[in-house]
């Protein structure tokens, strides 16, 4: 699958990458970020604790997995032109998918905050710009994947 | 309508399967909760490639999660509730484990 991306916009996602790999190491139990990544499976908070000794460890670890290999792909500078291997849509799907919800977390977004405009004077608006610009990137990869019958 | 008679392999629909047991062994169910960051699309092509849902019905859950808040999107043991629900993690999705009523 081909991707194109500009200059700023890979340089938007290398800095993000780098943020989400600095939240991946911390593990701060009572982030909401980090408490949305890693949601508890069940009500029950001993249920949980068996659970999460289970699979927490992999779950980071797929996560870091998906991020190193994008932040690899794009390289240290310059826009992007690359085709992305089958093998390796996950990872950015998945990557985009944690940035937003990480971005999208902090913000406390709720389904009308991200059906309006917001106001470009807001100290939001910036925030709120590059989850709608992560969600249309994730949308064209789907778009390009589901056009190749997969 | 008469009965014919019994066939030797009893013959289900998948969904059935999830809702057949006995109380002994009540199956596990996987909720995807609604969350208001997911793309829909993004959601449904979850669903159709951890579950092998055709699109009809992945499109289906999506709208359920989406307008009622909630869908059960598999069931069966808790091992498999577990894992599926550790996949639909990998993926970003909200999704908890329930023993089914």
């Amino acid at each position: 699958m081909r991707v194109e991306l500009e200059g700023d916009e890979a340089e938007i996602l290398r800095r993000l990458i780098a943020e989400f790999e600095l939240l991946l190491r911390a593990e701060l139990k009572d982030d909401p970020v980090n408490q949305r990544l890693f949601p508890q499976a069940y009500l029950d908070p001993s249920d949980n604790e068996a659970y999460n000794e289970l699979t927490g460890g992999e779950l980071r670890n797929t996560k870091k997995q998906a991020a190193r290999l994008v932040s690899d792909r794009l390289g240290r500078r310059g826009g992007f032109k690359g085709t992305i291997p089958d093998g390796e849509v996950d990872a950015w799907l998945t990557l985009l998918t944690d940035l937003r919800l990480a971005i999208g977390t902090r913000l406390g977004v709720t389904e009308d905050d991200m059906a309006e405009d917001v106001a470009a004077d807001s100290p939001d608006a910036q925030a709120y710009a590059v989850m709608h610009w992560l969600g249309w990137l994730q949308e064209s990869l789907l778009t390009a994947l589901i056009g190749t019958g997969d | 309508m008469g009965r014919t008679s019994p066939t030797i392999a009893p013959v289900r629909e998948r969904e059935d399967e999830a809702f057949e047991a006995t109380d002994a062994d009540r199956p596990w169910l996987v909720i995807v909760w609604n969350d208001p960051i997911n793309l829909m699309s993004y959601v449904t092509y979850v669903l159709q490639k951890l579950f092998g849902y055709s699109l009809e019905k992945a499109t289906a859950l999506m709208l359920d999660v989406h307008h009622k808040g909630k869908a059960v999107v598999s069931s069966g043991s808790r091992e498999k509730a577990e894992l599926d629900c550790f996949r639909l993690h990998g993926y970003g999705l909200w999704a908890t484990i329930a023993k089914s009523d």
